[in-house]
């Protein structure tokens, strides 16, 4: 019985195996049937599968063995040097072509043959003429009648399938060499295969092994001579044709080494296509693993995956197994729920279609950590189909979109806070792609902003000017060149006429590119609607104007009957004073008391009113000059009080009004005199502190201290925190020190700690 | 002492006048008190005096807030008449503005103005005016 064998090319690797896998045996036998040497497929045929048989007779499967002793009987006692012929299976319907040599060489004075067997599978369709050549071979012993018989067969007989073409077209040679490797004998192929004609040589062997590349066979020879082991390499001739060579030593009857076997078997086809196989699954399996997408394939049929490469795992933070391919039920396990219809849905919606177009999805996936979906998708097109045309399977390409929809999602969230924040402000953007060309563009929150429709507003700066107030258009015009040309920041109010034809104030506002190159330069910039505000800001300077002007006509009107009281209070004491009994003297002490102190409100009052931010002359001032100054003008003061005032050196050019910065210092330093504890003598420290961007001047006293709960309040105009009696005064030196520094962009802060003195603070931009 | 010739008060209010008319009385300084109620009766006694050739004040106190014709305006056609005439002029404001603007403007009209008095006028005021009279202008 011969044993089944299913061909199966993919994934052998080795001659020896492909050997088995087209059914080849090689065996080498003398005249006494003494096998020398086997390889390939011979364990088909023995009874024992796993000793090495040593003779024909007695070892092989019976019928094989009657069939091939009727051979070689043939053979040997014919004179042709070859015999090819079939033998039969008849348990397995099996045809095998049995091919038989006679060498040139001899062992032990026998002649030793070469015998090739080829096991092929016969298609029904021959069956009659399979019985018919089986009874011959098996009942006819006339051997003439056989071999030509069979010859005729062999030549008839078509290819059964393409390795039977394979196998019978791949030639076999070989050479038997002595101990020291000079050629005993050769077959005809050899020369065939390697361009070499044989020579009775011994320099032979070195001009045969010059035609063998990849190995170099002497070496090789050698090595076997040396460890009495098989060696089967794959080789090429000059041109390129695979061989597999088998290097076997040979021994005599006793055991005892002899010479060596060199076979060779054409393995090209099968070699081309094995290189071409693993290029395409080293490029297939590279392309797979290096590629960031997911490949896989779905089974219609079955409604499952049938192969899903594994870096699948990664983005879902599993590690990466190492067979290339996860489960079906793996895979499904961590698609998002409720994205599975979906995607099975995708898969009917593949299959229907039956399109050769993609069709795309995005699904979801959960991360094994996280547990938080993560978007891949999905490109499906149909893969296999059946004969009808019906779909079998699809494959898919996945990628790992999640951070591009997470960005699309920012993006879109950023750009809806954005939109929201213009609508919100009311404001449009607008873009100058080109500082050269008037052409802009203008977001559609201007059309909502003013009425007109895109096209009305147009897309430059030429048409956006129709709508421009003629007071602002000019002042618009230049500004914007200077921006232009000077690249700073730009912002400017300008009235728009809307489609209500009424101007409304918007807010243009810009900033400049850093772009070196100017052609290149990029302005965006915005526009905002800012009419109430606008009014709301001329209403309230105008309101501060009148306030202002109220404040002082109030303060002027009220001043001038109270310099009539004073005048005649002076008047009437000069010329009456004396004649004046005791009690009219003190109630005209009172009323003059009462007046001059009427006059000192209404004169804080007035210096109040007038500190507005309009008047302000801001000039380049040496403070150490100012100082001087004031210290002049509270001379009196300072002498009363005994005060001692240590000034440093000041800075000697700071942008300020002249006026508002020497009442500044006087109030600062007058209620440094003013507030002092009794029996003490006052001592002031005046100095500065240079910052970067400003200067910090501060005036240090030991004075009473003003306690931490009153450090904002006396800033309040009209603020006082102590008794007339105790302190003169009106509330009005620190609420117009506020004012000035506010009038100046600076601040003004104290320190303080009660019964041990103040400092104030304060700031001059540089 | 030597008595100043005419001093010139222009101001709307009489009170003030009578009260200012005191103060120079009780300083013995000139001879003749001329009292007006705005800027363009003073003109118009300035004009007369250059016509007919009366004798000029020799000192004019001034004041700002006037209907009619205020002090500043006063000033702008004051301008007009010829340095010789002004010459020997002295025009001291006295007001009740300390206003910032009105200094401000004051302080551009210095060459016009010897002095700025706040009210009510006092008596080193008239002294001080008086003293600098006697010691620059001729006689």
């Amino acid at each position: 019985m011969i044993r089944k064998q299913v061909f199966n090319s993919v994934g052998k690797s080795t001659p020896e195996e492909l050997f088995v896998d087209i059914g080849l045996t090689i065996m080498c036998i003398d005249e006494s049937n003494v096998i020398h040497f086997t390889s390939g497929d011979y364990k088909r045929y023995f009874v024992e599968e796993k000793k090495l048989p040593v003779n024909l007779v007695g070892t092989l499967l019976p019928e094989i063995e009657i069939q091939l002793l009727k051979c070689f009987e043939q053979i040997k006692y014919s004179d042709a040097s070859t015999l090819r012929t079939n033998i039969y299976d008849t348990e397995d319907r099996k045809c095998i072509t049995v091919e038989i040599r006679k060498t040139l060489k001899f062992q032990n004075k026998k002649k030793l043959y070469v015998v090739k067997l080829q096991n092929e599978v016969i298609a029904t369709s021959h069956d009659a003429a399979y019985d018919k050549h089986l009874g011959l071979a098996l009942n006819d012993f006339s051997k003439e009648n056989t071999l030509n018989d069979a010859l005729i067969k062999n030549e008839n007989s078509e290819p059964k399938n393409k390795f039977k073409t394979f196998a019978s077209t791949a030639g076999v040679g070989w050479i038997f060499l002595d101990l020291k490797l000079n050629i005993l004998s050769c077959a005809s192929e050899i020369s065939h295969f390697f361009g070499v004609e044989f020579e009775n040589s011994s320099k032979m062997i070195k001009k045969f092994a010059k035609a063998i590349v990849g190995y170099n066979i002497v070496d090789l020879c050698k090595q076997v001579l040396k460890t009495e082991t098989l060696c089967v390499v794959e080789v090429q001739n000059n041109y390129g044709i695979w061989f597999s060579a088998t290097i076997q030593l040979d021994r005599d009857d006793l055991g005892q080494p002899m010479g060596l076997l060199v076979s060779f078997f054409n393995i090209h086809e099968y070699k081309v296509k094995q290189l071409d196989n693993e290029k395409i699954i080293n490029f297939f399996g590279k392309l797979v693993k290096n590629s960031p997408a997911v490949i896989m394939t779905y089974d219609v049929s079955k409604q499952q995956f049938s192969y899903v490469s594994s870096n699948i795992a990664k983005f879902a933070g599993y590690k990466q197994k190492k067979n290339d391919a996860f489960k079906n039920d793996f895979f499904e396990s961590i698609i998002f729920p409720e994205d599975i219809t979906l995607l099975k849905n995708h898969y009917q919606n593949v299959a229907s279609k039956n399109a050769s177009v993609p069709i795309q999805i995005e699904y979801r996936i959960v991360h094994k950590k996280t547990k938080e979906p993560l978007w891949l998708l999905a490109t499906s097109s149909v893969y296999q189909r059946d004969k009808a045309g019906e779909v079998l399977s699809i494959i898919t390409s996945t990628q790992n979109i999640n951070e591009t929809k997470k960005v699309k999602r920012e993006l879109a969230e950023f750009t809806e806070r954005v939109q929201a924040a213009f609508t919100c402000s009311r404001s449009a953007i607008w873009e100058w792609s080109n500082g050269k060309k008037n052409k802009a563009w203008w977001s559609k929150e201007l059309c909502d902003l003013t009425g007109w429709t895109p096209e009305e507003i147009g897309c430059s700066f030429r048409q956006l000017l129709r709508f421009i107030h003629t007071d602002d258009k000019k002042s618009f015009i230049s500004s914007l060149k200077s921006f232009t040309q000077k690249n700073k920041n730009y912002e400017q109010d300008i009235r728009i006429k809307t489609k209500e034809n009424e101007f409304k104030w918007f807010k243009i506002s810009a900033n400049g590119n850093a772009s070196s190159d100017k052609k290149l330069m990029k302005v965006v910039g915005t526009l905002t609607y800012i009419h109430e505000n606008k009014e709301a800001e001329n209403k309230l300077r105008k309101l501060n104007e009148e306030l202002e002007r109220f404040a002082y006509l109030a303060s002027h009107d009220l001043k001038e009957p109270l310099n009539t009281i004073t005048s005649f209070i002076g008047l009437f004491k000069e010329e009456f004073f004396d004649a004046l009994e005791v009690d009219a003297k003190q109630y005209l002490q009172f009323i003059e008391e009462a007046t001059i102190r009427m006059g000192s409100l209404i004169k804080d009052l007035m210096s109040y009113s007038q500190l507005e931010n309009i008047s302000l002359k801001r000039k380049s001032n040496n403070l150490n000059v100012i100082i001087e100054n004031v210290l002049k003008d509270l001379n009196e003061a300072i002498q009363s009080s005994q005060a001692t005032i240590s000034v440093s050196e000041l800075p000697k050019e700071v942008l300020c009004d002249q006026t508002q910065i020497r009442q500044l210092f006087q109030n600062l330093i007058a209620n440094s005199i003013k507030y002092q504890r009794k029996n003490e003598a006052p001592y002031i420290e005046i100095g500065v502190r240079e910052k970067k961007e400003y200067y910090e001047f501060f005036i240090k006293d030991n004075g009473i201290g003003i306690a931490k709960k009153h450090y904002k309040r006396i800033f309040d105009v009209f603020k006082r925190l102590h008794l007339p009696e105790e302190y003169e005064g009106n509330g009005i030196g620190l609420a117009n020190c506020s004012r000035i520094m506010t009038n100046h962009h600076g601040t003004i802060w104290l320190t303080s700690e009660l019964n041990s003195g103040t400092t104030f603070y304060f700031t001059l931009p540089k | 002492m030597k008595q100043m010739d005419c001093v010139l008060l222009v101001d709307d209010s009489l009170t003030a006048n009578f009260y200012n008319k005191k103060i120079l009385n009780t300083c013995h300084v000139t001879k003749e008190i001329v009292e007006v109620h705005n800027g363009e009766e003073a003109l118009h006694f300035l004009k007369a005096c250059e016509i007919q050739n009366k004798k000029k004040p020799n000192v004019i106190f001034l004041d700002i807030n006037m209907p009619v014709m205020d002090g500043f305006e006063f000033l702008e056609e004051y301008m007009k008449f010829s340095d010789q005439f002004r010459s020997d002029i002295l025009i001291s404001l006295l007001t009740t503005s300390n206003w910032k603007n009105d200094m401000d403007k004051a302080k551009e009209k210095c060459d016009l103005i010897f002095d700025y008095i706040e009210k009510p006028l006092a008596k080193k005021d008239v002294e001080h005016v008086y003293d600098f009279y006697t010691a620059n202008m001729k006689h």
